[in-house]
């Protein structure tokens, strides 16, 4: 694993009102050409961090900014970044507004792009570059909430915290007391793994306690940045204060597997979605009740939320004035680009194989969205895609495991996939677009689908 | 084996330091040492829970090491890790789970000692249950002799669990040049182990293989000889409550119409008599020399007492189906070893068995011709034992045979010394404790409504040549089959039996020293 430090991590949780129905929901297409000055603006960087090296561990320093360069390179190289040229400048807008607002950050290098992940996060990796995720975007409730993410971002990046870290890191490692301590470990006939595991732990609990120490001074530095913009300071306060519901699913409530794959000539089987009898780790946790928190707080890369929001209120109240804005460059764009990022993070899920994933985010947003082809399709691609590699033996690459996930909707969805047969797989893919086909036959992506799954249908009828 | 494994390497103390850049300096990585010792399923009952990895982690002293055990369900999720030090020569065996804690059977050859030892999910140890052997069972138990269930895997040989009562342990005993056995019985409710030693004075040879348990009471078949070296075999059925630890009754063979030698146990759906399946003989057959009559169903109630008995001959019930003679002995296919009996939910009975028979051995015939050729002796046997196809049988609930289904497969060959001296059936029981039959496993739901086979096959086709995993899957009433070509990028694959209807796909990469896991539906 790279020395990267993930430097943030926000979400909200009141969904943003779906008011777009009608309207076809696509992903992005892949626009090469915009990543092109960005890679090498990205060498560029690289190559400035390392000129400023000097010291004793200059080389040990330049190895680890190398990893992070060769990370970054590969997240440029496979489709990691979002290319569409109007959402591109959206962002550099909202990004240009705090940086002309603030001069200290103007003679900076800065990369600030959307990841396509699924996942909620954004990360400042040190050298200027700062991803933002679009499931942690589509989550948001207005521009000054992800005004406040790219602030707090850019904080990390402005107090060099990430640098900072891999400074303590490569002088740690290379200190003579570490290398003593580490000598005296491996001259050890006996406990060698314990006495490596107890240096460890003292290590995670300095490095984690230190972590949040700089999340903290984030906050604080992105409220400076922040009220200078003309953004509604008050959503510093609303963003952090959305954090406690991360692991909720933006469309949570919305997986209605018995509707959706219930056909009038092919029924929903209740044996599909059956609970089956407890695994050991449901029975342990049964058991286990007692849970060790303050070893886990301890051990958190980042503090409480309710730490935060009390950290930040006096500052937010100070700077907050009426005249302030939720949104300073386009709410259109905003409510159009959390829409698309629904459709775009499912395109990353099938783009990377994980068609569990895939096919639980379709399913949700088909119960917003009934009117979309794309979906549709995608639903149909998805059973065809699992039903093809269950032939092969393969869908246990594809499809996450039950257990894997906290998500009780996500979980059902995983245990369908564990109790569906392979001809079952067939014949629902060919029913659900079957059902569909009358209205969405004239979109390409569909007719394609449709066929395929026509094609699977026949070959298990024989 | 010693493996490096990547889920433990990665997951102890969550590693936030890695390697150094120079190549001078020491690194964390560097210095840590894991290996795993082994790995296998946690069965309870006919259910795969979950898999235990075995890890040496640390060296405590020159005698002890520190050893993790990581469990992990029957979705791969990693349940707990029990670290605990013991002698460095600490073997796991098995492992057993009965709906509340896990029984982990050790053994330590050094010591001559069988341990045995509960643990809570929680990772807490419940109590530890030590016997000590002489050196004569230690050596015993630790060559495998004493198994007679053989190579099915999934399935343990010593350790299983009474599910709520607590788990009982069948460990094989060697004095002087006795050869015999005690079961344990380990209540979940009690701090101690309650031990049933059988009573076997005019009886050289006895071993014991459990058969299941139903109500209070678990099942063994007994296999004895009053001299070792006699093959005058003798069977019986023993009951002992799992209670008291008291033997209930020993059914001998006689007890029933014929020799009757049980190879599966149900309770009976919807009484609570036993009911037991297995290959039935004339009363004057020997069990490893003669051909079976056929497969019986004997139900007995809770004290042993016979209640019915039904027996399907060859000569007239099989032969409807298949073409076979009175001696049980199908064309082409030879005769039928039996692997596995399953009672469905709905009362239908089905049999897995291979078939076997004794051919020319190629081999052995050039190294005698050789031999003699040159005025020499070679010891290489002129026969062989072929393993043929694999049939599965259908019985009504009333064990009236139904249906058989053939499921062809390439000959794999199994020779041994002396082969020309044993008769087919010797040879069968021989190949079987060796693994030699192509049988892999089975795995019943809990509701029993569905059960999975799996078996393996080497193929010698034009596009492609190699071991095929094969399976026959029963759902829904209706039976399919799938085929898996174990091909792969991988330094070695291997199949493990998972949760019903699945199996867990391992791929060890030599290069990168990687293990990938991960498990597939069968079709």
């Amino acid at each position: 694993m790279n020395l990267i430090r993930i430097c943030s991590l926000l979400l909200v949780s009141v969904l943003p009102g779906l008011h777009l129905c009608g309207q076809e929901l696509v992903p992005f297409s892949s626009n090469a050409a915009q990543l092109r000055t960005p890679i090498k603006n990205l060498e560029q960087r690289h190559q400035e961090q390392l000129s400023r090296l000097s010291g004793s561990l200059k080389n040990e320093l330049a190895s680890e900014y190398q990893k992070r360069f060769d990370y970054l390179k590969e997240i440029y190289a496979v489709s990691e970044l979002v290319t569409d040229s109007a959402t591109v400048h959206y962002l550099q807008a909202i990004s240009q507004k705090i940086i002309r607002s603030n001069p200290a950050l103007q003679n900076r290098s800065t990369s600030i792009h959307f990841a396509r992940a699924w996942w909620p996060n954004a990360v400042s990796y040190g050298d200027g570059t700062i991803l933002f995720n679009i499931n942690l975007f589509s989550r948001l409730e207005n521009e000054a909430q992800a005004a406040f993410i790219i602030c707090h971002e850019l904080a990390h990046y402005f107090l060099d915290h990430s640098n900072e870290t891999i400074r303590q890191y490569v002088t740690l490692i290379h200190s003579d007391h570490f290398q003593k301590q580490l000598k005296t470990i491996q001259q050890s006939d006996y406990r060698k793994n314990r006495q490596l595991d107890q240096l460890v732990k003292k290590l995670n609990y300095s490095d984690r306690k230190h972590s949040r120490d700089k999340e903290f001074q984030a906050d604080s530095m992105a409220v400076l940045f922040m009220a200078k913009t003309g953004y509604d300071m008050r959503a510093a306060v609303s963003c952090l204060g959305l954090l406690d519901s991360i692991d909720k699913e933006k469309l949570a409530g919305s997986l209605q597997l018995e509707k959706q794959f219930h056909f009038a000539s092919y029924p929903f089987r209740q044996k599909w979605i059956r609970v089956p009898g407890r695994t050991l780790s449901e029975l342990k946790a049964e058991q286990v009740s007692v849970v060790d928190t303050a070893a886990m707080d301890s051990l958190k890369t980042h503090p409480d939320c309710s730490k935060r929001i009390a950290a930040l209120e006096n500052e937010v109240n100070r700077t907050y004035q009426e005249n302030q804005q939720l949104f300073l460059v386009d709410e259109d764009m905003f409510r159009a680009l959390q829409k698309r990022f629904d459709a775009e993070q499912i395109q990353y899920c099938l783009d990377k194989r994980e068609i569990s994933r895939a096919l639980y985010y379709s399913l949700l947003l088909y119960h917003h969205y009934p009117e979309s082809a794309w979906l549709a399709a995608t639903i149909g691609d998805c059973l065809n895609q699992l039903y093809q590699a269950q032939l092969d033996h393969r869908m246990g690459k594809l499809i996450e495991l039950p257990g894997s996930s906290t998500n009780a909707e996500y979980e059902q969805l995983l245990r369908f996939l564990q109790q569906v047969r392979i001809e079952e797989l067939a014949s629902l893919s060919y029913h659900f677009m079957q059902e569909h086909a009358s209205r969405f036959q004239q979109q390409e992506k569909f007719r394609n689908v449709l066929q395929q799954s026509i094609k699977q249908y026949q070959s298990i009828k024989q | 084996m010693y493996l490096k494994h990547w889920l433990l390497a990665a997951a102890i103390g969550a590693v936030s330091i890695k390697e150094t850049s120079a190549q001078n300096k020491l690194s964390i990585e560097n210095i840590r040492s894991i290996s795993l010792r082994n790995s296998g399923t946690i069965v309870s009952g006919e259910e795969i829970k979950g898999y235990f990895y075995y890890y040496v982690s640390d060296k405590v002293d020159r005698k002890i090491y520190e050893y993790t055990i990581q469990i992990l369900d029957e979705n791969l999720k990693e349940v707990n890790r029990i670290v605990f030090e013991d002698d460095k020569r600490e073997l796991l065996l098995e492992t057993s789970f009965n709906g509340s804690s896990l029984l982990f059977l050790f053994f330590n050859r050094k010591e001559e000692m069988v341990t045995t030892k509960v643990y809570g999910l929680d990772g807490k140890l419940k109590a530890t249950y030590s016997k000590p052997l002489d050196k004569r069972s230690a050596a015993y138990f630790a060559s495998g002799q004493a198994s007679l269930i053989g190579d099915e895997e999934g399935a343990n040989q010593y350790i299983y669990d009474l599910h709520e009562k607590g788990f009982l342990s069948v460990i094989p005993l060697r004095d002087g040049k006795d050869y015999s056995f005690e079961i344990d019985i380990v209540h979940s409710d009690k701090k101690k182990a309650i031990t049933f030693t059988p009573d076997y004075a005019d009886y050289k040879y006895a071993t014991a293989a459990f058969l299941g348990y139903s109500g209070d009471i678990a099942l063994f078949e007994i296999l004895k000889k009053q001299k070792l070296m006699s093959n005058k075999l003798e069977g019986s059925l023993l009951g002992v409550n799992v209670n008291s630890g008291k033997k209930v009754f020993e059914l001998d063979e006689s007890a029933t119409k014929y020799k009757f030698m049980p190879i599966g146990v149900s309770a009976l759906n919807g009484t609570d008599e036993i009911l037991l399946l297995g290959n039935y003989y004339d009363q004057s057959d020997k069990v490893v020399k003669n051909n079976t009559l056929g497969i019986g169903a004997v139900t007995i109630d809770s004290k042993g007492k016979i209640k019915s008995q039904q027996y399907n001959s060859w000569a007239t019930d099989f032969s409807k189906y298949l073409d076979v003679n009175e001696k049980g002995k199908l064309d082409d296919i030879g005769y039928l070893y039996f692997h596995k009996l399953i009672q469905t939910e709905d009362g239908e009975i089905f049999a897995v068995s291979e078939g076997y028979k004794r051919t020319a051995s190629g081999m052995g015939i050039a190294m005698n011709v050789l031999a003699a050729a040159s005025g020499g002796y070679s010891n290489a046997s002129v026969t062989k034992l072929t393993i043929t196809d694999l049939l599965l049988i259908r019985f009504t609930n009333q064990f009236k045979v139904k249906d058989v289904q053939v499921y062809e497969k390439n000959k794999n060959r199994f020779e041994l010394p002396g082969a020309d001296f044993a008769t087919p059936h010797m040879l069968a029981a021989v190949a079987k404790s060796f693994g030699a039959f192509d049988y892999e496993f089975t795995r019943t739901d809990a509701s029993k409504s569905n059960f999975y086979i799996g078996y393996n096959d080497y193929e010698r086709k034009k596009d492609f040549k190699g071991l095929v995993f094969n399976s026959i899957s029963y759902v829904d009433g209706k039976l399919s089959t799938d085929r898996l070509p174990l091909k792969s990028e991988a330094s070695k694959l291997r199949v493990m039996p998972a949760k019903a209807g699945s199996i867990l796909i391992s791929e060890y990469f030599k290069k990168s020293k990687r293990l990938d896991i991960r498990m597939e539906k069968l079709n």
